[in-house]
Parts: structure tokens; C-alpha cells; sequence
């Protein structure tokens, strides 16, 4: 690398700190500055979850009597929390701040494309975050189906600019990520000795990479028709109105391949590291698991598109091989079970939520089976079960895999010691809260109550479940309070936290605590008998 | 674990998600009768539901004798692994593997046969045409009659409804008869359902349309046959005055 | 675009015989709307044409609708005595249809002919057939036809949504230049207008009849790959290409040599390495 890294030094004074913050190109602080944007996403996005849930504490009208305003919030909800939250977080943050770290490299491959990519993230989260301030907020749901979405007075180039920018910032890092991995390793570092993050960052990029431009795309006509008059969707005038759907979900189906790839690649750090013992059939799992993933992820979006009209041998086709994506996504949690098999499992308040993520991705997995039954899906889709189902096997699984890991970096970042007993109580609290809210959901969309309402006269029956998952939501809020509190008690009154508090055997804990602009001293040194995961006794 | 027991137990497995599907092939019934989706997809669920349970209950009860079992003892102790050899670390990833494909095989033969009864129309079906548009059903009947947000059709005769929409995509969802479909301009998609006894079912929107999206609901009125002929007698007399 | 073709259709109705009113509405007995002989598409495609209708033709026998269905028919409605528009659209068709190799008439799909006009019989239709020069053609692959029953006509036409009327001072039928595409169990599939017809819009129309019946096994990945690049343009009454599958399909192109970009890198890096 020609990068110097004098200029990135320390300096006194609060201005010329935040300008080396806002200007920096050292992955570390790009990785926490995404961490940042993402958290404040997650913010924003998680507040519009509590009020949908407030409405629909009661049948009729609860807070809003505008129906107009709910569906702005369940827009950003739903566009933020996948787009501003999660693939930033696992992609932006953890991909950013882990991987030239776990390869021993001194930054990535680009450090200044790096930056770029951090931009244009931030302005992908100022544009979507301008959506409570224009008048014509956008009521399209985060897939923006035509033609609603060019019929609405709502407004769909903010939409459409958030995915580019989102879009373009992906395609960036995934070049960079992706050169990193390929060209930065550290000497010695075999491909079989890369830890399970960097295997699964690596085909959650080379998806991201690939699909993406479907997505921009499928939004950019989809501007055009509204904006610049094109028929591209406008059937009476030869458009298709479920092509639009076909490019989204053949984006989008990848998209959460995007979000769990890294996230089971952080708890199998996590679980390798507090159960002091190998990963359990490494090559099963890299090569078993992350490749079958990154293989069968793009021939399933049909099953989003179970009851759209799809030519029924389609459904039949794609019912199969969304079936058969449960080979790979099981071989990975044989590879999590057998990691714990005769380990010596330390209970901190990361493996926590690595034991957390195993029980709800199970929850969230095996509910997905009966959504892949085409015959079954035709009760089932778009009612609240699919809810449930996505938010346990996407979004809190994730979101849990994310928080486990914020709290397994927490020392190397912040050269601090979180509190184990508040950010124990916030796991319980959040565990409590995620199964109370999505279990109940499960059950209300069994009994066929339909996503996306705002009132619900017709289900009034169900009204008792709904407060049941309002109250769930808010123990939900209530932990990710602690969670918060946690975090700041432990940068503002840790404890100094040592290089390697975990007794780490992967090279991102050889360095010292925060790591240094450069990453390391010299570069380390692996010897053949060295692995990531060469814990335990050799027998 | 032997190589040669390995071999065998492989090869077996092998045939297994050939032959699971075997398992779930039903009866043909005869031309006449109408099948009971609402029946079958209740069938099939309590089936699923029982199947994902005991993968569940296998997967958490190993979990938690795990996380129990090898829970850390004293500090600073480390796992204990045993190494895997070449045919075992083979046998863990194609055995799982095939158990679970011969699962998946098995569900897909039974979602297969059900899907089939989803769309295949039973014949002499009444037919009517529905138009989606925001936030109403209208309802027209092969009679010329026309009404909206209220579907009334001849208990005991399965009905198919062809559909379209005048604006955005809408869904035709009927809970009680465990069925939706989308409708959207431009194209025609169908759906059939079979109301046996006279009574009222609900229809309501599945697909976001929009600020009344909760509130495009409908019903189906299922009534005797002569008072639906009844019915559409007088209606057409009315329409035509 | 849909209303002036539909100007076009019924301009060309009145033109044809006898080349006046060059200026259409100027004469206010002519200013017919054409909204009148519309097509209401949206109220009509898939609908059902029962198999019940039976049809006499040229020599006299008998068969029913429903005998030839199972296989897509083309309806092409005309009149006899006309001696302008009907037996050009004939001629049209037969023209496309030996230019369409994908699909073979009598094997693969059929074609009626059938008079909308009460007062056509036989004598008339062999007059027609000759005039038409569809003499030959005809067997079991294109038939041309009378209705048995003329009372029942109305009830055919206004199945399909084909409306047409007499117009006593143009002694002549205005009605719409239309071939209408039913699906192998009866359904209205596709209108493809004469102005616009040629063997692509004929072929891509038979296969969506085809595929009506999804179950079909015999539906063959060319036709899935047509089936998605066009679609049904109703503005202007014929295929046009789908863009946004064409759009979808580079911009995976590119997603993919986004791909080779690290790698390019990678090569040349290590080649300069190997330099140094």
C-alpha cells in the first residue's frame, strides 16, 4: 500500500477531531462512522415500528386518524430498517471495521473509495430521513409496487434515490471488500484459514454486487414512468405491472441472503470464540453452507410471488427450490451446534446474543417452510404470519447477530469494558420482547389477518392479540434502551479493556486496543500451525 | 463409523428423497367430486405445523443439552474437540443434507397435490368476473347482473371468479376459504372456491392499495339455490328497467 | 393511439368502396364514433365462447364450436357481400399465416371465417371464398363459415364484444377490422387488429393462447423467452417489446462484471508484483 498514515494521527482539539472523523479514509473509523448512521437509523425506523404498533393497539382509529400517515411510517419502517439499517450494518460496519482486520491488512484495498462509499451512505440516510420532511412523504412500501406507486400523490423519487445511493455506496465497498479479501491477506493466511466473516462477507458482496443493478433498474424505470412519462409499467400501454415485481424480488430475495450471510458469519465468530473450541466441519460450512447460499439465492424470488399471478408451473418450480435453500441454511446450523459440541462455552453478554440468534433463527427458519409451500402460501401470504416470520429470521435474528457483535467488538473499539450485567439484562429484555411481539404475530396471521392494514374491523376478533404484540413491542423498545445505556456506561465509565479480553485466536486481537491507524505494528505473522479457531486441546 | 457402513448408509440415502415423495401421493379422486381445499390446506398445515415442530424441538433440545452440557467449568478452560476425519467431515455435510432434502421432497410432493386442487377449476364452475378497483369490488354475473362489494353465489356449486383491476394491484382474499390471489390491470387471474352450506363469508384486500387498503372489504353470501335464482331473476328485471 | 386506430379501422371501412369524404367528419351523416364499434378489451378478453354454436360450411355440414376448440382459433368476422375490407383481411391473414413457421395451421391452431350477416348463406360464401382467394386453403385447418342458426349471431358477437351495424346509406356493415385469438378452451385471448398484423404479432398471440392453459407440457423455453420480451401494447393494439426484462437482463450483465473488476485488480497487481 502508498497510503501514508502520518496525516491520520492524533491531534488535540475538538474541531480538528471531527475533521479528521468527517475526512477520514481509515476502515476503522468508516466502520464506526457507518455504525453511527446505522444505529440512527435503527432509531428512527424502530420509533415508526413503536407507533404502527400503538395503532394498532385498537380497532379504528388509535393515534393518527389519517391512514395516509401510517403508511408513511410502515414505508420508512420497512425501507430504513433493510436498506439504512441492516445492509449497512452488517456490510458497512462489521465488513468495514472487521475484515482488514481479521486478514491482518493495514486498511482496504481503496481507503478513499472506501470514504466515498461512507458518503454516499449518509446521503442515502439524509434523503430517506427527508421523507418526514417533504409534504408528499412516500406511501409506497418499501418495495413500491407500480402502479401504486406512480398512481400515488405520494412521492417516489425519494424512494428511488435512496436505493441508488444505497446501491451505488454496496457497489462501491463490495469492489473494494471484495479486492481486499482477494489481494490483502495477511502472509499465510490460506483461504482455509480466512475466519467464516470473511467468507460470508465475501458472498454477501459478490450478491450485493451482482443483483443490485437489477434493483436500480427495476426503481429507475419506475422514476421514469412516474416522472418522465415512459410506459415501461403502464399495461394499457404494452408495459407488464409484475415485471416491476420480478426485477424487485430478484434483487430482494438475494438481498436477505445479503443480510444473513454476514450475520451467521459473526455468531460463528462469536460462538468459536466463548465455546473455546474449532468451528465444527469448517469446510462443510464454508463451502457447504455460505457457497450453497450464495448458489441457490438467486432462483427463489418467485415465492414472493406466490399469489401474484405467476404461471402456475413458476410457483411449482421455485416452490421446490426455495424448499432445497434449506439444505445449505441447515448445514450452517449443524456447523453452529457442532462449534458448542464438547466446547467450554463462556456465557458474556455477546454469546448470549449468539445463543439468542440460534433459537430465533431456528424460530424464523422453520416458519419459513411452510411459506415455501405454494399451496400453503396462498392462505398465508401477505398476512401477518409472513411478518412474523421475516421479522425472526431477518430482521431481529440479524439485528441480534448485530448487537451480539457491537458488544464483542465493543473493547477493540472503544478500548473499553462494557458492563456484563447491563447488557445482560438488555439480551433478557430484548429476548422477552422479540418472541412476545412476533410469536403473537404468528398467530394473527394464521388466523388470516392481513399485513399492511390500518384499521381492522373486519378482524376485530383479533384485538387481544394485537395489544399483546404492542406490549411486546415496547419491552422491545425498553431493551434496546438498556442496550443503549449499556453502551454509553461503557464509554463513558468502563473499565480500560486489555489487546485481547476474549482470549481471541484470530488476528483482529493481535493488535493492541483501539487498534492504531495502520492497523499493526508489523504486519503479524502466521505460522502453519496457526488458525482462527485453533482452540481446545488437540486430541 | 466405518468407511464401508458410510458407504452403504450414503447410498441408501441416496434413494431416500426419490422415494419420499411416494409417501404423499393421495388417492385420484373422480371427476365429479369436488375437492375440499379449505380441508386439504388445514390438513396439510396441522402436517407442517407437526413436522417443523419436531425439527424445532430436535434442533433446540440439542441446543440446550449443548449449551448446558459444555457450559465453561473453570476459568481459562478451553473446548475439547475431537478431530473430524475426511469421511466423517464428508458424512456430516451429505447426511443432513439428504435429510433434509428428502424432507423438502416430501413436503413439495404434498404442497404439489394440494396446489393442484388450488387451480385446477372443477367443471360447470360458476363464473364470475370481478374487477379490483380502489377501494371496491364490483361484481359482475354471467346473467348481466352487477353488484358491488357483495359477492351472492348458489351454495353447493363451486364458483371460479376471473379477475382484473381498474388501477393498482389488489388481492382477492377470502380467509374462510383459505385462497387470495392478486389482481392487477392488464392481466386476468382466477381463483375458485367452493361454498358448501349457505352463509356469509369475508373478502377483504391483501395486497397494499392505498390509504383504504384496510377498508376494501366485501363479503360472499352464500344462498340456497332457488332463492340465488330467485335473486338473480328479479335483478335482471331490474337492470333492464 | 387506441382511439386513432380505431379512427384508421373504420376510416378505412368507409373508404374502401368508393374513395370520398377525404376529410373524415365533414359530412355529418358520415361522423359515425368510432367509439361505437369499439372494442371494450378490458371487458372482454377472457371471456368464454361456448361450444355450443354450430356452424354449416362450404359444403353444407354441420359442426359445432366446440369440435374445433381445444386447439387456438383465430375468429376473423366478416360478410359476405362485402367486397372491400373482409376479404383484404382474409388475404392478409392468409399471407401472414404462410410466412408463420412456428406454428402450423391445422396442426397447431385454427382459423374460422364467419359471417356476421343474417342474410349470407352457402352460395354467398363460395362467392366470398373465390373472391378472397382462399380457395384451397380451406379443409380442416380454415373454415369458412355460416352461422346454422342466425338468430343465435348477436349472441356470438356480443360474447366477444364485437359490435357491428348497418349503415343503410353506405349500404354497407361498419364494423371492427379485427382478428380475435381464443384460447384452446374457448377464451378470448388476444385482439390484433389488421392495421398492425404480421407473423410476429400472429405468432406471439398463439402462444399466449397457448399458455392460457398453463398446465400445458408441450410449451417449449423459446416461447417462455418471447412470451416475456413482449408484451401487449393496448395504445396501439399490437406486441411491443418489454423493456424494463431487457433493462433487467443488462443490468445483470453489469452486476456481474462488477464482479471482474477485483479480479482484473488482483491480476494486475501481481503481475506488477512478480515485476518488481
Amino acid at each position: 500500500m502508498h497510503i501514508t498514515y502520518e496525516a491520520l494521527e492524533h491531534k488535540p482539539g475538538l474541531g480538528q477531531t471531527l475533521k479528521e472523523w468527517i475526512f477520514t479514509i481509515d476502515h476503522k473509523r468508516i466502520g464506526i462512522l457507518y455504525l453511527i448512521g446505522s444505529m440512527a437509523a435503527f432509531a428512527v425506523a424502530g420509533l415508526m415500528a413503536l407507533l404502527i404498533r400503538i395503532e394498532l393497539s385498537s380497532v379504528g382509529p388509535t393515534i393518527t386518524s389519517n391512514p395516509g400517515t401510517y403508511n408513511v411510517w410502515l414505508y420508512f419502517h420497512g425501507a430504513a430498517m433493510i436498506l439504512a439499517f441492516q445492509i449497512p450494518a452488517l456490510t458497512g460496519f462489521l465488513a468495514n471495521y472487521l475484515v482488514p482486520l481479521m486478514i491482518g491488512a493495514k486498511d482496504m484495498a481503496f481507503p478513499r473509495l472506501n470514504a466515498l462509499s461512507l458518503w454516499l451512505y449518509w446521503m442515502g440516510i439524509i434523503v430517506a430521513l427527508l421523507t418526514f420532511v417533504i409534504p408528499d412523504s412516500p406511501d409506497i412500501m418499501w418495495t413500491g409496487y407500480p402502479p401504486y406507486s406512480l398512481k400515488t400523490g405520494g412521492n417516489t423519487a425519494f424512494y428511488v434515490f435512496t436505493v441508488h445511493l444505497m446501491g451505488f455506496s454496496s457497489i462501491v465497498g463490495g469492489i473494494n471488500l471484495i479486492t481486499t479479501i482477494l489481494y490483502m491477506r495477511a502472509p499465510g493466511l490460506t483461504w482455509n484459514k480466512l475466519n467464516i466473516f470473511v467468507w460470508s462477507t465475501l458472498g454477501a458482496f459478490i450478491l450485493q454486487m451482482i443483483f443490485i443493478p437489477v434493483l436500480a433498474a427495476a426503481v429507475t424505470t419506475l422514476l421514469f414512468d412516474k416522472y418522465l412519462g415512459t410506459h415501461f409499467y403502464d399495461p394499457s400501454a404494452g408495459g407488464d405491472v409484475l415485471l416491476y415485481q420480478n426485477l424487485f424480488w430478484f434483487y430482494s430475495h438475494p438481498a436477505v441472503y445479503v443480510i444473513l450471510l454476514p450475520t451467521i458469519g459473526i455468531i460463528f465468530d462469536i460462538v468459536a470464540t466463548f465455546a473455546r473450541n474449532r468451528v465444527f466441519n469448517y469446510k462443510m460450512v464454508v463451502y457447504g453452507g455460505i457457497g450453497g447460499v450464495v448458489l441457490m439465492s438467486g432462483e427463489v424470488w418467485i415465492h414472493h410471488l406466490f399469489t401474484s399471478g405467476m404461471p402456475d408451473w413458476i410457483r411449482i418450480g421455485m416452490m421446490i427450490s426455495t424448499l432445497l435453500i434449506s439444505i445449505p441454511v441447515g448445514l450452517l446450523m449443524i456447523g453452529l451446534l457442532g462449534t458448542l459440541y464438547r466446547g467450554a462455552i463462556q456465557y458474556t453478554t455477546p454469546m448470549l446474543y449468539a445463543v439468542g440468534f440460534i433459537f430465533l433463527f431456528l424460530i424464523g427458519g422453520l416458519t419459513g417452510i411452510p411459506n415455501a409451500m405454494t399451496a400453503i402460501d396462498l392462505y398465508i401470504h401477505d398476512t401477518h404470519f409472513v411478518v412474523a416470520h421475516f421479522h425472526y429470521v431477518m430482521a431481529v435474528a440479524s439485528t441480534f447477530a448485530i448487537f451480539g457483535s457491537i458488544y464483542y467488538l465493543f473493547p477493540k473499539m472503544s478500548g473499553k469494558m462494557y458492563s456484563e450485567t447491563l447488557g445482560k439484562i438488555g439480551f433478557f429484555i430484548l429476548f422477552a420482547g422479540v418472541n412476545i411481539t412476533f410469536f403473537t404475530m404468528f398467530i394473527i396471521g394464521f388466523k388470516g389477518m392481513p399485513r399492511r392494514y390500518y384499521d381492522y374491523q373486519q378482524f376485530a376478533h383479533l384485538e387481544g392479540l394485537q395489544r399483546i404484540a404492542t406490549i411486546g413491542a415496547f419491552i422491545i423498545g425498553l431493551g434496546a434502551l438498556v442496550v443503549l445505556i449499556s453502551w454509553i456506561h461503557g464509554l463513558v465509565a468502563g473499565k480500560k479493556a486489555p489487546d485481547n479480553p476474549w482470549g481471541s485466536k484470530s488476528i483482529e486481537w493481535m493488535t493492541s486496543t483501539p487498534p492504531p491507524p495502520g492497523n499493526f505494528s508489523q504486519i503479524p505473522v502466521l505460522s502453519g500451525e496457526w488458525h482462527p479457531y485453533g482452540y481446545g486441546r488437540k486430541e | 463409523m466405518s468407511k464401508r457402513y458410510l458407504r452403504v448408509l450414503s447410498i441408501s440415502l441416496l434413494f431416500f428423497p426419490i422415494t419420499t415423495p411416494l409417501l404423499a401421493y393421495e388417492k385420484r379422486r373422480g371427476p365429479e367430486e369436488v375437492p375440499d381445499v379449505p380441508g386439504g390446506w388445514d390438513h396439510l398445515f396441522n402436517e407442517m405445523l407437526i413436522d417443523i415442530t419436531i425439527v424445532g424441538i430436535i434442533f433446540a433440545a440439542i441446543t440446550i443439552y449443548l449449551l448446558i452440557k459444555y457450559r465453561q467449568r473453570y476459568p481459562g478452560q478451553e473446548g475439547s474437540p475431537l478431530k473430524l476425519t475426511t469421511a466423517a467431515a464428508i458424512g456430516w455435510a451429505l447426511i443432513p443434507a439428504f435429510v433434509f432434502m428428502a424432507d423438502d421432497f416430501y413436503l413439495a410432493a404434498e404442497g404439489w397435490t394440494l396446489f393442484n386442487d388450488y387451480r385446477r377449476v372443477p367443471e360447470n364452475a360458476y363464473e364470475v368476473k370481478v374487477e379490483g378497483s380502489m377501494w371496491s369490488w364490483h361484481f359482475i354475473y354471467p346473467e348481466g347482473v352487477e353488484t358491488f362489494n357483495e359477492l351472492r353465489v348458489p351454495a353447493g356449486t363451486p364458483v371460479v371468479v376471473r379477475m382484473t383491476s381498474k388501477d393498482v394491484i389488489h388481492s382477492f382474499f377470502l380467509p374462510d376459504f383459505r385462497v387470495k390471489e392478486d389482481m392487477m390491470p392488464g392481466r386476468v387471474t382466477y381463483l375458485w372456491f367452493y361454498p358448501k352450506d349457505p352463509g356469509e363469508h369475508l373478502i377483504t384486500c391483501a395486497e397494499y392499495c392505498g390509504l383504504m387498503h384496510s377498508g376494501m372489504k366485501g363479503k360472499i353470501m352464500a344462498m340456497p339455490k332457488d332463492d340465488f335464482n330467485n335473486w338473480i331473476e328479479t335483478e335482471k328485471k331490474n337492470s333492464h328497467t | 393511439m387506441r382511439r386513432t386506430k380505431f379512427f384508421i379501422s373504420v376510416l378505412f371501412v368507409l373508404i374502401a368502396p368508393e374513395i370520398a369524404y377525404p376529410e373524415y367528419g365533414a359530412i355529418p351523416e358520415s361522423s359515425i364514433d368510432p367509439a361505437v364499434i369499439k372494442i371494450d378489451e378490458d371487458k372482454y378478453l377472457g371471456a368464454k365462447i361456448s361450444g355450443d354454436y354450430i356452424f354449416l360450411d362450404e359444403k353444407g355440414e354441420e359442426f359445432k364450436m366446440g369440435d374445433i376448440m381445444g386447439k387456438p382459433i383465430i375468429i376473423l368476422l366478416s360478410y359476405y357481400s362485402c367486397n372491400g375490407l373482409c376479404p383484404t383481411a382474409n388475404k392478409k391473414l392468409k399471407d401472414v399465416i404462410t410466412g408463420l413457421n412456428r406454428f402450423k395451421a391445422g396442426e397447431d391452431y385454427r382459423i374460422i371465417t364467419l359471417s356476421f350477416d343474417k342474410e349470407d348463406d352457402i352460395l354467398r360464401m363460395r362467392m366470398f371464398t373465390d373472391m378472397a382467394g382462399l380457395r384451397g386453403l380451406t379443409g380442416d385447418s380454415w373454415r369458412i363459415v355460416v352461422m346454422k342458426n342466425k338468430d343465435e349471431i348477436e349472441n356470438l358477437t356480443g360474447s366477444v364484444g364485437f359490435k357491428f351495424f348497418w349503415s343503410s346509406r353506405d349500404k354497407m356493415f361498419l364494423h371492427p377490422n379485427v382478428f380475435i385469438f381464443i384460447s384452446p378452451e374457448g377464451r378470448v385471448v388476444r385482439y390484433l387488429y389488421g392495421t398492425s398484423l404480421n407473423v410476429r404479432e400472429v405468432e406471439l398471440a398463439i402462444t399466449e393462447a397457448i399458455w392460457e392453459q398453463s398446465a400445458s407440457s408441450n410449451s417449449k423455453v423459446a416461447d417462455l423467452i418471447s412470451m416475456a420480451c413482449y408484451s401487449y401494447n393496448f395504445k396501439e393494439g399490437k406486441y411491443t417489446v418489454n423493456y424494463p426484462i431487457v433493462i433487467g437482463f443488462g443490468s445483470l450483465l453489469l452486476g456481474i462484471s462488477f464482479i471482474s473488476i477485483p479480479l482484473l485488480v488482483l491480476r494486475k497487481r501481481k503481475r506488477k508484483e512478480g515485476g518488481i
